[in-house]
């Protein structure tokens, strides 16, 4: 079940957006359930009250709030990095504070269903990928937590800790053996700390800054690797997230 | 008899060599010969008559300077060149008749002085001229004006006035005249040389100035531009948006004629002439002009571009890569049956991702790592790529390059961090 947002204030747009998600929805066997908004503080006062979706098209350019202020709410506010943004507008050039929200993509008026279906099948794909779970063993009991909430390892002799937005838990193991393990959206950037990709604000070539505002540095001999690895993810099928 | 014939000798190998003088400071074609054998002619009888016949050095100089003043004029029209010219001929020719007779004779104001020692003073003539000539180099025989040339006209006027008075003081020695018009000589030679120089920075100035007023009206022109395709992008902006809700109203009222003819007239309206990404008008310029240029060689031309405005992105570098990228894109592109062009750039999480796609014909070969170049120029082409590829290393960036033999796409994946 994949719940999706529409904030447009243009009646129009939402209509046609529904229209496309509920087709794409028919094609691929997928239950989808859809919600409208016209206005950027109707859907801040939904999401105020825990209601949590997947994917949020945001119109950017809306009367009252607008979709950066709707955007950085989510971001910011509520400190979810989870849900899939993507900006709807009808002009081409983007303001930086519009990069900083991490949207998924931009898409641009007018819209249509081979935009829609692109979205989906990206979002859909990641979502499935972060809804999996991480299991360790630990004591003699085995624990999961999920790969979309874990922004990263770090690592130092034997232990391992796992590093959440919501705290911490370690466990017992090697480094190198837990790189194996994990999907292909965590990168070692340092012999002791393996991050989440999803969780980075930032790169730069001897850095990585991460959306809580932690700075972690890569380790010289990583560096290549790393740079490689962002190049390569965002070639390999177009619109790829880094 | 034998006097009158020296003096008929000297005078016009003299004149033959002040000539040469003379045309190393003008365009040579400036003259007409008519006129100038007449001038010259001219200048021939009147000197050769007051030397023969008066012996007063005044009415000597006058003679002689009017004489180079009106030859000078055939050239040009430039009065202060004139001037300076004239007074530094002069000056060169009489210092040198002075060294040539204070080298054999003592000589007294006034004294009748055997023509033999004209051939030497048109030796001296001829050496200085041919020293000029080779400090010549610029050989700038324009008629440019410097306010300078005035400094430039003291030397030698005051040089001549100088060896005049020294001459009608009777209490010379003689060595010491000798030295004096070695040194003035000297000093007169070095003049040209300045005047050259002279002539020279005031060229460049000049170049410079016309250049800057060429820049600033190219600037003017492009504010120009740029505020008129702001304006046409808002009213194009508007219109989609009428546009958007008319289509909305049809539909509610399921007119379907009015829905397939705005249909028809979203195609028109969705492909804007102009393409405003960064606000960035060196980068925006390129961009646009380079996609353009893709749409008319091109069939197919893809552009996905999501970048932030006003964003100070190694802003040089980038315009390089991009320029040197998307014109080897284009132009392989060209060459193929597909003639497809993809581009997109994307700026996500601090880097920036340039990805350029071409359909290419014919195969491509590779050396080592490196692609080659098909271009006919082997040594000279691939320079391009090499830029870029320094560029982008320079920036810690990346840059990959591959080939998909089935579908004949060539692509080209970049990646500059922001910081």
């Amino acid at each position: 079940m994949y719940d999706i947002g529409i904030c447009d204030d243009e009646k129009g747009t939402c209509a046609e957006i529904e229209k496309w998600i509920s087709d794409y929805a028919e094609g691929n066997h997928i239950s989808v359930e859809t919600e409208v908004w016209f206005s950027g503080e109707a859907l801040c006062s939904d999401l105020k009250e825990k209601h949590r979706f997947d994917l949020i098209f945001l119109d950017i350019e809306l009367l009252g709030m607008s979709g950066v202020e709707a955007g950085s709410y989510i971001r910011n506010e509520l400190e979810d990095y989870h849900t899939h943004i993507v900006f709807i507008s009808s002009k081409t050039n983007y303001a930086m504070s519009l990069f900083k929200i991490q949207p998924m993509d931009f898409l641009v008026k007018p819209i249509g269903f081979d935009d829609i279906k692109r979205i989906l099948d990206r979002s859909i794909y990641l979502i499935e990928k972060e809804n999996l779970f991480f299991e360790y063993v630990s004591g003699k009991k085995i624990f999961r937590v999920m790969y979309k909430e874990i922004m990263y390892f770090c690592g130092d002799r034997r232990k391992i800790v796992i590093v959440t937005q919501r705290g911490r838990q370690e466990f017992y193991g090697k480094m190198t053996e837990l790189l194996k393990a994990l999907p292909s959206n965590f990168v070692m950037i340092h012999h002791s700390y393996i991050i989440n990709q999803n969780y980075v604000s930032e790169y730069s070539y001897e850095r990585i800054h991460l959306v809580n505002g932690d700075e972690l540095a890569i380790s010289r001999s990583y560096r290549k690797d790393v740079r490689e690895k962002i190049l390569v993810q965002k070639m390999e099928g177009k619109g790829n997230h880094v | 008899m034998y006097d009158i014939l020296l003096t008929i000798f000297t005078n016009t190998v003299e004149i033959l060599i002040i000539r040469r003088f003379i045309r190393l400071f003008f365009n040579a074609q400036i003259a007409e010969t008519k006129k100038e054998l007449f001038a010259y002619s001219l200048f021939f009888i009147v000197t050769t008559f007051d030397q023969l016949y008066f012996h007063q050095p005044i009415l000597n100089m006058i003679v002689n300077l009017f004489g180079l003043f009106w030859i000078i004029y055939i050239y040009s029209n430039n009065l202060k060149k004139n001037l300076f010219l004239s007074l530094g001929i002069y000056a060169v020719c009489t210092i040198c008749e002075v060294i040539a007779i204070f080298t054999f004779l003592d000589y007294q104001a006034g004294d009748r002085v055997n023509k033999i020692y004209a051939v030497f003073t048109i030796l001296l003539i001829l050496l200085s001229e041919i020293i000029i000539e080779r400090i010549f180099t610029h050989k700038y025989r324009a008629e440019l004006i410097s306010h300078r040339w005035i400094l430039l006209l003291i030397v030698p006027v005051v040089s001549v006035s100088m060896l005049y008075l020294l001459l009608v003081d009777l209490q010379y020695k003689r060595y010491l005249m000798l030295v004096e018009g070695l040194g003035l000589l000297f000093i007169n030679i070095i003049i040209f040389f300045l005047y050259n120089m002279i002539q020279w920075d005031y060229v460049q100035k000049s170049e410079k100035d016309r250049l800057k007023q060429q820049i600033k009206q190219y600037r003017n022109q492009l504010e120009i531009i740029t505020e008129s395709q702001e304006k046409i992008k808002t009213m194009q902006h508007d219109l989609k948006h009428h546009m958007l809700e008319l289509y909305n109203r049809a539909q509610e009222n399921k007119d379907q004629p009015v829905i397939d003819y705005i249909k028809s007239m979203r195609n028109y309206i969705e492909n804007p002439m102009e393409y405003l990404y960064s606000g960035n008008k060196e980068f925006d310029s390129i961009l646009n002009y380079m996609i353009q240029k893709a749409k008319t060689v091109l069939k197919t031309v893809e552009t996905k571009i999501n970048i932030p405005e006003a964003f100070d992105f190694h802003s040089f570098e980038l315009n390089v890569i991009l320029g040197n990228l998307l014109e080897n894109a284009i132009e392989a592109s060209c060459q193929s049956d597909e003639r497809k062009l993809s581009l997109t750039i994307e700026m996500e999480k601090g880097i920036l991702f340039i990805n350029i796609l071409n359909s290419y014909q014919g195969s491509i070969e590779k050396n080592g790592g490196k692609y080659l170049t098909s271009k006919k120029n082997k040594s000279l082409h691939g320079y391009g790529i090499e830029s870029v590829r320094r560029m982008v290393e320079q920036n810690h960036g990346m840059i990959k390059m591959g080939c998909d033999e089935v579908q004949k796409l060539f692509s080209v994946s970049v990646m500059l961090y922001g910081k």
